[in-house]
């Protein structure tokens, strides 16, 4: 087949599904989603327990849900008959889907020619199949990042739809205006969790609502972290720390980039009424005065008064350093403190033979 | 106030007969000069003949020096100065060096500077000068050197004998004279 030809019998393709959209359809249609579908581990609905799991299928994305919440859909449709008609849930792609549609989806075989479409007949059916999907089995933290889908809606006991009968036309038309929830969730203040601070507990914890099919995936480390201006510390109450072993610290966020957080308890600033001293007649970097007082020097009640230091002079180590204190007695310069008594015999020699007799009696 | 001693007359202390070939001192005797290496060599073979030799040239010295006062009894009777004058006059001719006296108290010190050669020889020099001059049996010890100049103590033979043992123990020769003058009180 050449590029021309394919390229022609694509036209034609899509002005056929064109048409096709283009016509009314039956409000109750009913089709069997294709086996290939279900290769996804989708979790199954197969009971809405409660408004939140009900509201699940009908944000799902323009896939093709499983049969038995397509049936679960025209049940309530029917409950509800002024809701709009569910073309948009379960029959056909949402708009914006449609629109930037120009190729068979990828999930299409693309070797398959386009007169498969043209002969087969789709086969309605409302036979519900049930698919029992363990959604334990299922890794909660795969490779893919899959999340285990609506944990809320599978916590919750089951109610009979029918008791919900009444709420749940409420519900069916926010459904209406699916595109609402089927939009991406921007964190806000109102649905982010809120702490009584005053009451010491967490109460009313609104968490966003998923739908039952809805992958919750974690929030990226570079997305922006939570505010809660209500759980805002109050400084000026510092016995709120009191009980606190360790200071509150914004969690590091997983790309090492760390977040500044406030201090846990600042430093009380002690009132001062006099200036510190300045140092060789210097005030500090940037100057200081207090308040109120007129500038130029410090009064002179004050009795403050530079230092006069010689440079290098350091007041802390000479406050700390420990030196000799001597203690001399009083003693004279000269002092007599021996006693001669008597002569010393003198031997002086008269002749050189007197000296050489001494000697020689030696 | 004493009187100052004689000069020491030098003149016709030695003779030289050149036809002869011979040399004599002031009484006739004949001299030979020898050189001082001769000494070194002859105390390094035969010590104790080193020590003769020194013991006859200081009588030579000694026996002028005694005429020159007038005998033994002339010696005993001058003065410390005129011994010595004429003493050291005799050994400064025969080259041996130039001595003085020390009085140590009671002990007589004869110091030699710029001595010819070993301890043994010039010691032996001084008792055989004192000993022909004075008439006196005596015997010298040396006391140490001290730079250029060396100590001699004269007296007894037995007594220099102690003091030889005494400064070898390495006591000082000050605390060994300062001994002897205990003894002798």
């Amino acid at each position: 087949m050449s590029a021309k030809e394919q390229v022609e019998r694509l036209e034609l393709l899509l002005a056929r599904v064109k048409a096709r959209a283009a016509e009314p359809r039956p409000a109750a249609r009913v089709f069997t989603a294709p086996a290939a579908a279900f290769a996804a581990p989708e979790p199954a609905a197969s009971r809405y327990t409660d408004d939140v799991a009900a509201r699940a299928p009908l944000t799902a994305p323009p896939t093709a849900p499983p049969p038995d919440e397509l049936q679960e859909v025209d049940e309530l449709q029917q409950v509800d008959g002024d809701s709009i008609p569910p073309e948009t849930v379960a029959s056909s792609p949402p708009e914006e889907v449609r629109a930037g549609w120009s190729s068979p989806p990828p999930t299409t075989n693309a070797s398959t020619p386009p007169e498969m479409y043209d002969d087969v007949d789709v086969e309605v059916s409302a036979e519900v199949v049930e698919v029992d999907i363990d959604v334990d089995d299922v890794p909660r933290h795969a490779e893919s990042g899959v999340e285990p889908v609506a944990e809320v809606a599978r916590s919750v006991p089951p109610v009979e739809l029918d008791a919900i009968g009444p709420s749940l036309g409420d519900e069916l038309e926010e459904v209406d205006g699916g595109a609402r929830l089927t939009e991406p969730h921007e964190p806000s203040v109102d649905s982010e969790p809120t702490f009584q601070a005053a009451a010491g507990e967490a109460t009313a914890i609104e968490a966003p609502v998923l739908p039952a099919n809805e992958i919750e995936e974690p929030a990226p480390s570079s997305s922006r972290r939570p505010i809660a201006p209500s759980t805002a510390p109050n400084y000026d109450d510092v016995s709120a720390y009191a009980e606190e072993s360790s200071p509150r610290h914004t969690p590091p966020p997983e790309s090492g980039k760390q977040v500044a957080a406030p201090s846990v308890a600042p430093p009380r600033r002690a009132p001062s009424t006099v200036p510190p001293p300045s140092v060789e007649g210097h005030t500090l970097i940037g100057g200081w005065r207090e308040p109120g007082l007129p500038r130029g020097a410090p009064p002179a009640s004050l009795g403050l008064e530079a230092p006069t230091s010689p440079p290098g002079f350091d007041v802390a180590e000479a406050a700390t350093r420990v030196a000799p204190e001597v203690t001399r007695g009083v003693l004279p310069a000269t002092m007599k403190a021996h006693t001669i008594q008597g002569v010393a015999p003198m031997f002086v020699p008269k002749s050189f033979g007197e000296l050489l007799d001494a000697s020689l009696d030696l | 106030m004493a009187e100052a001693p004689a000069p020491f007359d030098p003149g016709s202390a030695v003779t030289f007969d050149l036809g002869r070939g011979a040399a004599s001192d002031a009484r006739g005797a004949r001299v030979v000069f020898l050189p001082s290496a001769s000494l070194e060599a002859i105390e390094s073979s035969h010590p104790d003949a080193l020590v003769r030799i020194g013991e006859e040239l200081g009588r030579a010295c000694g026996a002028r020096a005694s005429a020159r006062l007038g005998g033994s009894s002339g010696v005993l009777g001058a003065s410390l100065e005129t011994v010595i004058t004429q003493l050291a006059g005799e050994l400064a001719l025969a080259g041996i060096g130039a001595v003085q006296i020390e009085r140590w108290g009671r002990a007589l010190v004869l110091v030699v500077d710029n001595p010819v050669a070993g301890d043994a020889f010039i010691g032996a020099v001084l008792a055989g000068a004192l000993g022909v001059a004075s008439g006196r049996d005596l015997g010298t010890a040396c006391l140490g050197a001290e730079g250029a100049s060396v100590r001699y103590f004269v007296g007894s033979r037995e007594t220099g004998a102690r003091v030889t043992s005494q400064i070898a123990a390495g006591e000082p020769f000050a605390a060994v004279l300062q001994g002897l003058q205990g003894r002798s009180a």
